[in-house]
C-alpha cells in the first residue's frame, strides 16, 4: 500500500495565461513542504520559543501575523499562541520531529495535506492579490514577514509575504485549491501568468 | 453632420473620426465625444420621452447629473438600459436607442398621458386603485408595472465579466476638476500614496468646459500639464472612468470603474467594469458643483439647457448646441455663455437677466454685441412643439414678448454636490449667504470637502481649498498657489417664477412638476421626506441632482417656512446607478461561492459519478452504470452491493476536530451530552452535542487515540459550526482549560468501508501493517503503512460491518481507486441515505435545530453524572413533554406507494388541517430490502404507537398514504451483520 501515489493539491489546476502580456506574475506551487498547525498551550510560550530557537537555527516564535523564517523552517502566526510551521523539503517525519521537540508547551498536529501553497511572485503579484484579498499589501503597510489570515474571494487563506521581489506564498485549504486556482488566473489572467 | 460643429477648438480627436447610430440613424462623431455632444453636432435635440406623461425631451446637462437624456446602449446580451448620453464615450459602431417610447420618439402614443395630466398628480395611484382591494395584485399592480419603466434590461446572460479589487492609499481626491487635481498634486508632491478618481474619462473637470486661465496658462492646458505631473509621480494612482458611488464606515469608499464600456466589446482578460472597495486615510471630496435648473413653464422643451452645460459643448466638444440662443440667468454664470456664444460666432437673440442693477460691464456688451437685454425679467414660457421655437420673456414692468431662438441657456445657479457628505447620516445645512445647500458640519470620517462642493465656486477658491487641504493631509505647508483669471461667480437665486405658462417641472425625470410639489403641500404632505414619497421627486435614477433643491425650496415658500428649516433629505449610495453585475463581481454562476473537492472527487468523475452540493462541498450522489434506467436502480443496486458484498463510500467531506492536551477529556465531557472522559484508549463512541438552548446540534463519533488526543468528527455540514462552538467553550467559556483544537477535515482522505467483505478488501489493502480482524466494533487505531500515516476506526452507519479508513489527503485519489479494484463498489449519498434509514439513524432531516434528545430515541445518552453544554435548558417542561413528537419508523400499508418526506400524520378520519396534525415525516426512502417504501417521522408519543394506523397527508404530491407506524429499524434489529 505504500506504493500509493501522491496527488498534490493544485495539481492539474494551474495553466499559464496571456503569456504575451509579460508575464507578471509566476504562480508555483511549493511542493515538499511539510506542514504542521501548533498551538501553545497555557503559559508555555517562552519554554517553546528557546527549544524552536535552539533545534531550528536561533527562528524566532513571534506572536501576531508575521511570518519567521530561519533555514528551511518558517514559521507564521495564525492566531492566538498558534502557529503554522512550514517546513520546506520536510518529511513525513517533520511533524513528528515538532511534536516531540515542543512535547509537553505546544500540541502539534500534522498539515502537511491539509492545505496547499502557492507562491505568487513577479510585479502583477500585488495587483492579482488585491482583486481576491482585501488588506494593504504595499510594501509600506506589508512587506516581507508580515502574514495575515485573511480570505481570498469567499476562501480563508493564509497569506505571508516571502521578500521584496515581491514574493508571496498563500496557503489554502487543500479542497478550495481548484476554486483558488480558478479566482487567481481570473484575477492575474490580464498581466498574464506565468506557471513556474 | 449638421454644421453645429464649429470650425476649430475642443478637446475631440478630429482625425479619428467615429460611427454610430442612433434609433437606427447612422451618425457620425470624433473620438472624446460624448454620445450627447455627438448628437447635438448632429443637430439631433430630442432624445428621449420622459417616464410620465411621454413629453419630449433633450440634453439639459453635460454630466452624471443628466435627467432626461437616457438611452439604450448595444443589442442582445449586452444592451443595457437607462444610461446617460451625457456621459457615454462614443466608439465605433456603438448602437444606442431611444426608449419609453412607441412606435417611435418623434410619434409617441403615450404623449397621450399628457392629456390626462390633471390625473397622474402626485399621489394619482395611492387614490384611484384603491378599490375593490382585490384588484390591486391582480389588474391594477400588473397594469401599472407594465406601463411603468424606462428602458429594457437585456434578458440575456450577460456575457461579459465584472471585477471587484481593493485599494488603499493615505489621501482619495474625489473628482478631477481645479480643486482635485490641486489637492492630488500637493498630495502627491509631498510622498503621500494618492487615488484621485474622476468620472469623466478626462480629467480637469469644468477646466475643459470653460475659457478660464491659470498661471497665465489655460484652464485646459494646466490641467494637462498637471496630470503629466501625476502621472509621473510614483505614488499617485490616476483612476479616469471611475464613479466614488457610496462612503461606508471605516474611511471606505466604493468606486465603480467602468473599465470598458467605452468600447465595443472588452479585450481579453479585462472586466466590463470593476467594483473598487478603496480605503483611505483621508479623503478630499472635491466633487464640484450641479447647474440648478429654474423652474418655468416649458422648461423641459427640447433645447432648454443649462447654461454651463452650453459652455460645456462649446468649449470641450466645439459644438453649438442651437444656432440661435437666449440666456436665463440669475448671477456672473450666464454672462459666461454669452462670452462664449459670441466668442463661438452664435447668434446671441436675448439675455433674460432676473437681477436688477447689473454690472454696467454686461450691460454694455449687450450693447456692443446688439443684444436685446431684459433685466429684472424672467423666462415664463417656451413654445415649439418638440423642438425649441420661441421663449416668452415678461420684462421687469410685466411686459410679456417673445422671443425667437432654439436654444435657451438656463443658470439657475449651483448646487454644491454634497451627495457623499450625506451618506454616513450627515445633513447639508442652508447657506443664506451662498443660497445653497453645504456639507454638514461633521463629515464622513477622514473626509475634507474642497472647492465647489463646499460652495467656494470661483476658480481661485478651487485652487486654494485644493492645494491646502491636499498638502494639508500630508502634514506640510500650504504651497504657492498659481494665479488663476478673471472668474466671477455672483448671483442672486430666483427660486420662484409667478405667473408662468405651461407646465413647470421640478424633477425631469419623474415628472414632477411645481403643482405636485403644492399639491402635497396642501395634503399635508410637507415634511422634505413626505414630499419626496408622496410626489416621487428626487426618487428617479438620478436621485434628484437637478430637482430636490428646487422641490424643497418650493415647499419652503408654500408653507411660510425658511429653506433651512424646512430641511433637505440625504443622498443615499449608489452616486450613479451602479449595474448588478458589477456588485456580484466575478461570484456569479458556479462561482457563486468557492467549490470543496474531496481529494478523490477526479476518480469520481471517471466513475461517471453524479453531484450534489452539501454546503460548499460536492459530494457523489451516486453512480449511475450503462443500463441503469434510472437513479432508483443505480441506488439499489449501490445498496445491495454493501447489504451483500461491499462497497465504500467517500467521507472525507465529515468534519474532523483534532483535540489535545491535558484538558480534552474535560472539553469532550462538557460539549458532548454523553460521558467522553470515560472512553478507552483506542476506541471509538457516538456522542451528541446540544445547544445551549437544550436543543440537539450536531453528532458524530469521537475517538481517543491517546490520552490526551481525541478526534472527534462532526456532520458535514455542521464542520465549522461544532469548531466554533468548541472554540467557545475552550476560549471563553473555560480559558482555564490545557486544551487545543485543531480543525483537520482537509488533512485527511476517508472512505467508509462497507459490507460483508469489508474485513478481507481492508487486509488485502493493508497487508501486513495491521491487524484489522482484531480492531474490535467501536475500536480505533494509528499505524503507519511505511511512511504513511493510516487511522482505522471500526464503526457503521450502514449496519453492516463497516470501518473507516483515513490517509493524508494527497494519496485519496490513489485509495480510492486502489479500493475500486480491490473490489469495493462505490456508492454515494443517496445509497448511504438509503442504509441509515434502514437502520433509523439520524440525519440532517432530524438534526433540524427543532429537536431534542428525547424526540430522537437518545434521551438515555442524556448523562446525568457531569453537566454539559444544554443540560439544563433540555429540562424545561417543553422539552420533556412526553406528548413530543418522537421518532419513529413508518411504511405504507399499500406496500406499492410511495413516500414522501414532509408529510404530515393525521389520524384516519381527521381534517386536514394543522391543528390535527401529530407530527410530519422527516425522511424516506425506498427500501431494496425491504422492497418497499419506508420512512422515519417524529410522531407525537410516538414509541408508544408501534403498529397504529395513520394516514401521512401531503397536500403537495400524492395527496394521502395510510401507513403503519413501526420500529425506526427496518434491517437487522439485533444488530448481528456489524460481526459479520
Amino acid at each position: 500500500m505504500s506504493d500509493l501515489a501522491a496527488r498534490g493539491a493544485f495539481a492539474g489546476l494551474l495553466h499559464p495565461v496571456n503569456q504575451s502580456a509579460g508575464p507578471a506574475l509566476s504562480i508555483t506551487t511549493r511542493d515538499g513542504l511539510a506542514l504542521a498547525a501548533l498551538t501553545i498551550r497555557k503559559g508555555m510560550r517562552a519554554e517553546a520559543a528557546a527549544r524552536l530557537a535552539r533545534r531550528h537555527d536561533g527562528l524566532a516564535l513571534v506572536p501576531g501575523p508575521r511570518a519567521t523564517t530561519a533555514g528551511p523552517l518558517t514559521l507564521i502566526g495564525t492566531g492566538p499562541e498558534s502557529f503554522l510551521a512550514v517546513m520546506a523539503g520536510g518529511d513525513g517525519d517533520f511533524v513528528d520531529e515538532m511534536a516531540g521537540l515542543l512535547e509537553g508547551v505546544a500540541s502539534v498536529v500534522d498539515q502537511s495535506d491539509g492545505y496547499g501553497v502557492l507562491r505568487l511572485r513577479g510585479p502583477g503579484a500585488v495587483a492579482t492579490l488585491a482583486k481576491a484579498i482585501a488588506i494593504d499589501l504595499h510594501p509600506t503597510a506589508f512587506g516581507p514577514g508580515a502574514a495575515a489570515v485573511t480570505n481570498a474571494g469567499h476562501i480563508n487563506v493564509i497569506l505571508w509575504q516571502v521578500d521584496e521581489t515581491p514574493s508571496f506564498d498563500l496557503a489554502v485549504f487543500r479542497s478550495f485549491a481548484g476554486s483558488l486556482a480558478h479566482l487567481l488566473i481570473e484575477s492575474g489572467a490580464a498581466g498574464g501568468i506565468a506557471i513556474g | 453632420m449638421s454644421g453645429r460643429r464649429l470650425a476649430s477648438g475642443g478637446a475631440v480627436d478630429r482625425t479619428r473620426p467615429v460611427r454610430f447610430t442612433f434609433d437606427g440613424k447612422p451618425y457620425g462623431g470624433f473620438a472624446g465625444d460624448t454620445l450627447a455632444a455627438a448628437l447635438l453636432a448632429d443637430g439631433v435635440t430630442l432624445v428621449a420621452r420622459s417616464f410620465k406623461y411621454h413629453r419630449p425631451r433633450g440634453i439639459i446637462t453635460a454630466g452624471s447629473e443628466e435627467p432626461n437624456a437616457l438611452v439604450e446602449l448595444r443589442q442582445g446580451a449586452r444592451r443595457e438600459p437607462n444610461t446617460r448620453a451625457t456621459t457615454i464615450e462614443i466608439f465605433d459602431g456603438l448602437e444606442a436607442t431611444s426608449q419609453n417610447r412607441w412606435p417611435s420618439l418623434d410619434f409617441d402614443v403615450g404623449a397621450v398621458n399628457s392629456l390626462f395630466s390633471p390625473l397622474f398628480v402626485a399621489g394619482f395611484y395611492y387614490k384611484t386603485f384603491m378599490w375593490p382591494a382585490g384588484f390591486w395584485e391582480k389588474v391594477y399592480e400588473p397594469a401599472i408595472r407594465r406601463s411603468a419603466g424606462l428602458g429594457r434590461a437585456a434578458g440575456l446572460p450577460d456575457p461579459d465579466s465584472y471585477e471587484k479589487a481593493n485599494a488603499f492609499c493615505d489621501l482619495l481626491v474625489i473628482g478631477g476638476g481645479p480643486t482635485g487635481l490641486a489637492a492630488a498634486l500637493a498630495a502627491g508632491r509631498a510622498g503621500l500614496r494618492t487615488i484621485l478618481v474622476d468620472e469623466d474619462f478626462r480629467f480637469g473637470g469644468r477646466l475643459n468646459a470653460e475659457r478660464l486661465e491659470i498661471g497665465g496658462t489655460s484652464g485646459a492646458d494646466w490641467a494637462t500639464a498637471a496630470v503629466a505631473e501625476l502621472s509621473s509621480l510614483p505614488h499617485v494612482t490616476l483612476m479616469p472612468r471611475t464613479t466614488v458611488f457610496g462612503v461606508y464606515d471605516g474611511e471606505t469608499y466604493g468606486a465603480l470603474e467602468r473599465v470598458a464600456d467605452h468600447l465595443p466589446v472588452p479585450p481579453a482578460h479585462t472586466p466590463r467594469q470593476r467594483l473598487w472597495r478603496v480605503v483611505a486615510r483621508q479623503s478630499i471630496l472635491a466633487a464640484g458643483a450641479i447647474e440648478r435648473p429654474l423652474v418655468f413653464g416649458g422648461n423641459d422643451r427640447p433645447g432648454v439647457m443649462g447654461a454651463a452645460a452650453v459652455r460645456t459643448y462649446l468649449n470641450r466638444f466645439a459644438v453649438a448646441p442651437g444656432q440661435r440662443a437666449a440666456i436665463f440667468t440669475t448671477g456672473d454664470d450666464g454672462w459666461k455663455t454669452v462670452a462664449d456664444l459670441i466668442e463661438a460666432g452664435i447668434e446671441v437673440a436675448a439675455v433674460i437677466d432676473s437681477r436688477i442693477g447689473i454690472d454696467p460691464g454686461y450691460e454694455a456688451l449687450a450693447a456692443a454685441q446688439d443684444i436685446p437685454l431684459f433685466t429684472g425679467a424672467a423666462v415664463i414660457g417656451t413654445k415649439g412643439g418638440k423642438t425649441l421655437r420661441a421663449i416668452q420673456i415678461r420684462n421687469a414692468n410685466g411686459h410679456v414678448s417673445t422671443i425667437a431662438c432654439d436654444l435657451l441657456a438656463v443658470a439657475g445657479g449651483w448646487n454644491p454636490n454634497v451627495a457623499l457628505t450625506t451618506h454616513l447620516g450627515g445633513k447639508p445645512v442652508f447657506d443664506d449667504a451662498g443660497a445653497c445647500f453645504l456639507p454638514p458640519e461633521r463629515l464622513p470620517s477622514g473626509m475634507a470637502a474642497a472647492g465647489a462642493c463646499a460652495g467656494h465656486l470661483s476658480l481661485q477658491d478651487c485652487l486654494a481649498d485644493g492645494f491646502r487641504l491636499g498638502a494639508g493631509a500630508a502634514g506640510m505647508e500650504t504651497p504657492e498657489i498659481p494665479q488663476a483669471g478673471p472668474d466671477a461667480t455672483a448671483s442672486t437665486p430666483l427660486w420662484r417664477i409667478e405667473g408662468t405658462r405651461g407646465k413647470c417641472f421640478v424633477d425631469f425625470q419623474n415628472d414632477v412638476t411645481d403643482k405636485d410639489v403644492a399639491l402635497a403641500a396642501r395634503e399635508g404632505f410637507r415634511s422634505v421626506e413626505h414630499l419626496k414619497r408622496y410626489t416621487t421627486l428626487g426618487m428617479a435614477t438620478d436621485q434628484g441632482k437637478t430637482a430636490n433643491v428646487n422641490g424643497l425650496v418650493l415647499m419652503a415658500h408654500l408653507t411660510g417656512r425658511g429653506i433651512a428649516e424646512t430641511g433637505t433629505t440625504r443622498f443615499r449610495p449608489p452616486y450613479v446607478p451602479v449595474a448588478l453585475g458589477a456588485l456580484a463581481g466575478p461570484h456569479r454562476g458556479s462561482d457563486f461561492k468557492p467549490t470543496r473537492l474531496p481529494a478523490a472527487h477526479g476518480f469520481a468523475q471517471e466513475l461517471g459519478a453524479v453531484f450534489v452540493e452539501v454546503g460548499q462541498w460536492l459530494r457523489a450522489q451516486y453512480y449511475p452504470r450503462a443500463g441503469e434506467a434510472d437513479w432508483q436502480e443505480t441506488v439499489n443496486r449501490e445498496v445491495r452491493a454493501v447489504r451483500g458484498d461491499v462497497g465504500m463510500c467517500d467521507v472525507s467531506t465529515l468534519g474532523r476536530i483534532e483535540i489535545l492536551g491535558p484538558d480534552a477529556p474535560r472539553l469532550l465531557d462538557f460539549v458532548y451530552c454523553n460521558l467522553f472522559s470515560t472512553l478507552a484508549v483506542g476506541k471509538a463512541r457516538y456522542g451528541l452535542m446540544l445547544r445551549e438552548d437544550g436543543m440537539v446540534m450536531d453528532d458524530g463519533t469521537t475517538a481517543r487515540l491517546g490520552e490526551a488526543h481525541y478526534v472527534m468528527s462532526t456532520t458535514t455540514a455542521n464542520a465549522a459550526k461544532v469548531m466554533q462552538h468548541l472554540e467557545f467553550a475552550r476560549q471563553a467559556l473555560h480559558p482555564e482549560w490545557d486544551v487545543q483544537c485543531f480543525s483537520t477535515t482537509e488533512q485527511w482522505a476517508m472512505f467508509s468501508v462497507a459490507g460483508p467483505r469489508a474485513l478481507p478488501v481492508l487486509q488485502g489493502l493493508l497487508g501486513d501493517a495491521f491487524d484489522v480482524a482484531g480492531l474490535p466494533h467501536m475500536g480505533a487505531a494509528e499505524f503507519r503503512r511505511g511512511a504513511m500515516k493510516v487511522r482505522l476506526s471500526r464503526l457503521s452507519f450502514s449496519g453492516e460491518r463497516a470501518y473507516e479508513i483515513a490517509v493524508p489527503a494527497r494519496y485519496g485519489d490513489a485509495l480510492m481507486r486502489r479500493l475500486h479494484a480491490l473490489g469495493a463498489t462505490p456508492y454515494g449519498t443517496e445509497a448511504l441515505g438509503v442504509m441509515r434509514i434502514e437502520k433509523g439513524h439520524v440525519s440532517g432531516a432530524e438534526l433540524s435545530g427543532q429537536t431534542t434528545a428525547g424526540d430522537l430515541g437518545l434521551g438515555r445518552m442524556l448523562s446525568k453524572k457531569k453537566d454539559y453544554i444544554g443540560r439544563v435548558l433540555a429540562g424545561r417542561p417543553g422539552l420533556v413533554d412526553p406528548t413530543r413528537p418522537t421518532l419513529v419508523g413508518l411504511k405504507p400499508v399499500d406496500r406499492s406507494r410511495r413516500l414522501r418526506g414532509g408529510s404530515h400524520f393525521l389520524k384516519p378520519g381527521a381534517a386536514p388541517v394543522i391543528a390535527n396534525a401529530e407530527g410530519y415525516v422527516t425522511s424516506v426512502a425506498f427500501s431494496p430490502m425491504a422492497g418497499h417504501w419506508i420512512g422515519l417521522g417524529l410522531l407525537a408519543r410516538g414509541p408508544d404507537r408501534h403498529g397504529e394506523r395513520m394516514i401521512v397527508h401531503d397536500p403537495l404530491r400524492d395527496g394521502d398514504t395510510e401507513v403503519e407506524i413501526c420500529s425506526p429499524v427496518f434491517y437487522d434489529r439485533e444488530g448481528s451483520r456489524l460481526h459479520v
